[in-house]
């Protein structure tokens, strides 16, 4: 798995950022902006800090069906304000949670899907690492 | 049946007859994007007809065509404003009574505390996790406040998700350093409470993370891919190969 993560995050990525931008002020501004000190921290150092006593360190725990609500309480959350606030102001950052369009229950879907199917996988990973 | 559609309602787009005669150059513009054309559905505050012309409760907050400031006229018209498609609405009512219905019992670990004996002494009379956590969360905090100087304004980051995943994980670690800076001063009601806060969000912290890392670096792909069509093709045989 890392053999495959690795080479096209940390490898692949960057060429093709690099490659595709045309050379000049334009590349400039565009990997300014996407790896600046801010991007970078809430895009990419995200995952490492969010897994520190987490998933790695000290105090790992397996993951209940109470966390797995609290997850889902957050998300639904998150939609009550997107829905209901910020589409009414005209925000929509998200257009594939559009409201408006019938594919929406897809996303949804596929959202809630995943919030399962990475419960399961970091168990699986803490079980690993407890073993 | 439709009659009413269009008389004495602000809130209409006016239909396509009347664009190019319109003074308002902002909204022939939208009208023009839109990828669904001018219809009298767009700006209707309900799916189905209704014969009452005046509208007891206002839907949209400002009458901006469903773009705040201009920032998402991208966004074809009817993806902006209209009503709500009643699959989406019906999805999301499921999804509301699920969530209170199938509550479980919530019960949570408090490991910030639990485990305060056993630990070694790592940094200033911290265990080595109390530690990373109190780091966790300067981060957290110095990163915000550096955007807020930065950036000016940051507005937009308490409602993305982004934002709201930057200040879960900022949170957790503050709610567990916390609770073990309160039980190691006595304090263990406070202590044991912050504790079941910050064990709480561990996996929405996690999961929020991990789809805002991932999520980043499918739209910077997107970006890249969209400005190189030589590239798409590389990636997709390399992608096919594996």
């Amino acid at each position: 798995m890392i053999t495959r993560i690795f080479p096209r995050n940390f490898i692949l990525l960057p060429i093709i950022a690099f490659k595709s931008v045309p050379k000049g002020e334009k590349r400039t501004q565009f990997l300014k902006f996407n790896f600046g000190f801010f991007m970078t921290n809430i895009h990419l150092l995200n995952l490492p800090l969010a897994s520190m006593n987490i998933i790695t360190g000290d105090r790992v725990r397996l993951f209940t069906i109470s966390d797995l609500w609290v997850a889902y309480a957050v998300a639904l959350s998150y939609s009550l304000l997107y829905l209901f606030v910020m589409d009414r102001l005209g925000l929509h950052f998200y257009p594939i949670f559009n409201p408006r369009t019938s594919f929406t229950t897809i996303s949804l879907g596929a959202v809630l899907g995943l919030f399962y199917f990475l419960f399961l996988k970091f168990n699986e990973y803490i079980i690993g690492k407890l073993d | 049946m439709f009659d009413h559609i269009g008389k004495n309602n602000p809130t209409l787009v006016s239909s396509s007859e009347s664009s190019d005669t319109s003074n308002d150059s902002y909204n022939s513009k939208m009208k023009n994007k839109s990828a669904a054309g001018a219809t009298p559905f767009h700006r209707r505050t309900s799916y189905f007809p209704r014969d009452d012309e005046t509208p007891r409760f206002k839907w949209l907050i400002y009458d901006n065509n469903g773009s705040f400031n201009g920032w998402f006229d991208w966004l074809p018209l009817w993806m902006r404003v209209g009503y709500w498609s009643p699959f989406v609405c019906m999805a999301l009512v499921f999804c509301y009574t699920s969530i209170i219905y199938f509550k479980p019992k919530l019960e949570f670990e408090t490991s910030a505390i639990s485990k305060m004996n056993e630990e070694d002494v790592y940094f200033l009379g911290m265990p080595k996790a109390t530690a990373i956590d109190l780091s966790i969360f300067l981060w957290g905090l110095i990163v915000m406040v550096h955007a807020r100087i930065s950036l000016g304004s940051i507005g937009a980051f308490p409602i993305s998700f982004t934002g709201w995943s930057w200040i879960l994980l900022t949170s957790r670690a503050g709610f567990d350093y916390m609770a073990w800076m309160l039980a190691a001063n006595n304090y263990t009601i406070w202590a044991s409470k912050l504790a079941t806060i910050g064990s709480s969000i561990r996996l929405v912290t996690l999961i929020n993370a991990f789809v805002v890392w991932s999520i980043w670096k499918v739209r910077v792909s997107i970006v890249c891919l969209c400005k190189s069509h030589v590239l798409t093709k590389v990636i997709i045989t390399s992608l096919s190969s594996s």
